[in-house]
């Protein structure tokens, strides 16, 4: 996303909860019919993250749940604004940006929560079969969110 | 070793120091002998000589009588007759010098007497308790100025010394002043004194340097110590899964088990359920037979679609070249119908952060040009806006700015920014955003252009599924058990093929992730043998600071050992020269663990010695540790002989007398002790040394308790 000359420091490891590993190793598969199918377990992290902050709820990590298992190198330009962008809002402040740990530290708690919302998602479209559940949520989150415009 | 040979006290000179009242000076310097008398009876200001030089050297009193401490190191009368609001000073003052050197030493306490303080009703004196200076009975402010000053004769006259605490330390110092400013109660009991002994050793050893790296070499174990304490629990963790996932990856059952074996493995020919084929085991993963079990299956499909296709009738001929063509076009559709839908997907999980964090984007888009409004960004900007107009000397707001304080304003504003000049990407990535945002609606709506290629692909494979089927139905509709035989064959092979396919998939999807898992894993244990390394690194250092601290010490003890060594042949020989009852003691010794022991009759005598005898042994041992350093430091002894008398009188009195000869000695004794005609002997004490001495004072002390010095007649 950004072509500046520099980037700003990134710290080595993005975490998710050791119990989910399992469900991001699921949805990542080529034939997990997902909108992951084939993606990087990265996406699936921003996706969740996304989704932890329109239910607007951060959950921490328990004791010993942490795993450092998404390398940096999976997080482009674009996902690490995103974070960015995230973190300004929560904390109502553009200079948290330049405070990378803290940055990811809020990122995790959004997918912490975010990835329950996604499991939810996947046990829908497993129970009816229907792989359009995943739209369906972003339309509905879309038009909600015209609708607000509006208003 | 210049400064610190002979040396000696040159002269003394005290003012209002505890009850030497007024200045009084005491000459020192040599003019006959080297032995100086200072006379005075008990409470007379002996012991406050030795306490005034050690005072003026190092801040201390180690002489001190118990009630001492309690009155204030001025003297009380100088207070009394102060003037209110007038200062009275302390002052002691001594010159030490050799051939060489000459230098004076001078240290003040300086007290200001302040008005009474009352209790309301009356007059009422207040103590005023200060911990260095004693309690004075008036409420006098008493400034805490320690003064210290020292002058060295040089050839242009008196120069001041810069740093007296060190140069005192070097030519006299503190650790050794037990040795050359003694009094007789440390010399009755130095043979029980084992501590001092053994400091006294330890200083004389020059041990200092080997001492401090000891200590740092010590501290530095203790950390390294708990650095290093426990290993890496995860790395037998992390090793056993990257086993477990190489094992799994080179292995034909999924289990590790076949892995480099020689053994052949049987292979269920498809279809064919009684007879097993025999495969030498080649040592490729399993995917690789799944995938020649795809490809006999295709060949066997092909091979029946051939039979078909080469059917003497021409209608199966033409029904089985229908049916080839369709399914290239089923297989060819729905490849791009799920193809279409991953896309779909695939889009869904790339615009959907997007949308979902839309609030999020316009809220760091609004922060970012905020911030642009107010000048704060790009930070760049700054450093241009500030050169333009620091070289116009003028501010956009009409200032002039040939001023100092203003130009430097506007440089630590430019410093400021500069340091949150990062945030200037932040800029770039808002018009990323932007213009992000505005596609939004178009990548949404690309969802139901996948979804209206999906339908369209759907309803094509719809129709094609209907001829297969129709096709497939007419071929075995052909009445032929040949035909029939192959269609139903044509169909298990299909059918295997695609439990085969799904195999592959499977098993493809499971090789990505145990490589992934190893890869992770193997990260994971280089991480722990890094921190392995390091640990090792740090356990090789630890082994080294033991082996480090382990010499160190055999140098100390070593070194320690042969002063010892040395310290216990010099005082046996200082004994046996001074000692009256020579054949009464065998031997003189010092152990290891620093005893002082004089054997008598085969046993330690040590504790049965006379007052006399203990004497000869501190004066000694005290003689043997001087002679060692070499430092001729001068020996100030008060009450020497104590309760000694009779014989071991005239054995010290020869002792000093000799000892005087290369070093000035000092002696505070009674009058009892100096000048009492001892029957047994037949002479007094300064009859004994009258050849080597130097000068003679007598303490005396007025009615009101102070102490003047006089000459003695």
């Amino acid at each position: 996303m950004s072509s500046s000359s520099f980037e700003i420091e990134f710290p080595k490891y993005v975490s998710y909860r050791k119990p989910d590993q399992e469900f991001y190793t699921k949805v990542v598969r080529q034939d997990s019919n997902t909108p992951f199918s084939g993606l990087r377990m990265s996406d699936v992290f921003i996706y969740s993250m996304s989704l932890g902050f329109i239910a607007k709820r951060k959950t921490q990590f328990q004791k010993n749940e942490k795993s450092n298992s998404l390398p940096a190198s999976a997080f482009d330009g674009q996902k690490r604004w995103l974070m960015r962008a995230l973190a300004a809002a929560d904390t109502g402040s553009l200079e948290i940006i330049l405070d990378n740990n803290k940055v990811v530290d809020i990122a995790e708690s959004y997918a912490n929560t975010g990835i329950d919302i996604l499991k939810d998602l996947y046990h829908t479209q497993q129970q009816d079969n229907d792989d359009r559940v995943y739209e369906e949520h972003l339309r509905d989150h879309y038009e909600k969110l015209q609708g607000s415009m509006h208003n | 070793m210049s400064a610190r040979s002979d040396l000696q006290i040159r002269f003394l000179r005290i003012k209002n120091y505890r009850q030497y009242y007024g200045e009084q000076e005491i000459d020192l310097s040599k003019s006959n002998g080297n032995i100086n008398i200072i006379q005075g009876e008990n409470g007379e200001g002996k012991s406050n000589i030795l306490n005034a030089i050690n005072y003026c050297l190092y801040l201390e009193e180690p002489h001190i009588k118990k009630v001492s401490p309690l009155l204030p190191i001025i003297n009380l009368r100088a207070i009394r007759e102060a003037p209110l609001g007038s200062e009275v000073d302390m002052e002691i003052e001594l010159e030490l010098g050799n051939k060489d050197n000459s230098h004076r030493i001078k240290r003040t306490v300086h007290m200001k007497k302040a008005e009474l303080q009352t209790d309301g009703s009356e007059k009422k004196n207040y103590e005023v308790k200060h911990e260095r200076l004693g309690t004075f009975p008036v409420n006098s402010a008493t400034r805490d100025t320690f003064e210290i000053k020292s002058v060295k004769r040089g050839s242009s006259g008196w120069v001041i010394n810069e740093n007296t605490e060190s140069f005192i330390h070097e030519i006299l110092p503190k650790r050794l002043t037990s040795f050359y400013f003694l009094d007789g109660e440390f010399l009755e009991s130095l043979h029980t004194n084992f501590d001092q002994i053994k400091e006294g050793i330890k200083e004389i050893s020059q041990l200092s340097l080997v001492l401090s790296a000891i200590e740092h070499t010590k501290s530095l174990l203790k950390q390294l110590e708990i650095e290093t304490r426990g290993q890496d629990p995860d790395i037998d963790k992390h090793q056993e899964e990257v086993n477990r996932c190489s094992e799994w990856l080179s292995s034909t059952d999924g289990q590790g088990n076949i892995k480099y074996s020689n053994d052949a493995i049987w292979w269920k020919k498809p279809f064919d359920h009684d007879e097993l084929e025999y495969y030498p085991y080649s040592g490729k993963p399993r995917l690789d037979l799944k995938k020649e079990e795809e490809e006999v299956l295709k060949d066997m499909i092909a091979e029946i679609d051939r039979n078909l296709l080469e059917h003497n009738a021409s209608s199966i001929r033409s029904w089985a070249s229908e049916l080839v063509r369709l399914e290239r076009t089923i297989e060819r559709d729905e490849s791009h119908r799920d193809k279409k839908s991953l896309e779909n997907m695939n889009h869904i999980a790339a615009i959907g952060p997007e949308i979902y964090l839309t609030f999020c984007i316009r809220n760091f888009i609004e922060f970012v040009d905020e911030k642009r409004v107010r000048g704060d960004l790009p930070v760049k900007w700054t450093d241009t806006f500030v050169e333009d107009i620091l070289s116009q000397n003028r501010c956009i707001c009409g200032n002039d700015l040939t001023d100092v304080t203003a130009q430097n304003n506007l440089l630590k504003w430019r410093k400021k920014s500069k340091e949150s000049e990062q945030l200037d990407v932040a800029v770039e990535a808002s018009v990323n955003f932007k213009n992000n945002s505005k596609k939004l609606k178009n990548e949404l709506s690309k969802i139901d252009q996948f979804r209206r290629d999906m339908r369209e692909y759907n309803n094509d494979l719809d129709q094609h599924y209907a001829q297969r089927k129709e096709l497939e139905q007419k071929l075995k509709d052909a009445n032929e058990d040949e035909i029939k035989k192959l269609m139903n064959e044509k169909e298990a092979r299909q059918n295997q093929l695609s439990y085969i396919q799904r195999d592959i998939v499977e098993l493809e999807y499971e090789i990505k992730d145990h490589a992934n898992k190893f890869n992770e894993a193997r990260v994971q244990v280089s991480t722990a043998e890094n921190k392995t390394k390091s640990l090792k690194r740090k356990r090789s250092t630890v082994s080294f600071c033991r082996r480090t601290l382990e010499h160190l010490e055999t140098i100390r003890d070593n070194v320690l050992t042969n002063m010892r060594i040395k310290v216990a042949e010099r005082t046996r020989k200082n004994f046996f020269n001074l000692i009256w009852k020579q054949d009464e003691f065998s031997n003189v010794d010092l152990t290891d663990d620093y005893h002082l022991t004089v054997i008598k009759n085969g046993f330690d005598a040590v504790h049965t010695l006379s007052a006399g005898e203990r004497l000869v042994l501190a004066l000694s041992f005290i003689v043997a540790i001087r002679d060692i350093t070499g430092f001729r430091a001068p020996l100030i002894i008060d009450t020497p002989l104590g309760k000694i008398s009779g014989k071991p009188t005239k054995n010290i009195a020869d002792f000093i007398s000799k000892f005087s000869q290369d070093v000035q000695v000092t002696l505070l004794v009674t009058d009892k002790e100096y000048q009492f005609m001892d029957m047994e002997i037949e002479q007094s004490f300064r009859n004994l040394i009258k050849e080597s001495v130097n000068r003679e004072y007598a303490l005396n002390r007025s009615p009101q308790g102070n102490t003047t010095v006089t000459v003695m007649k």
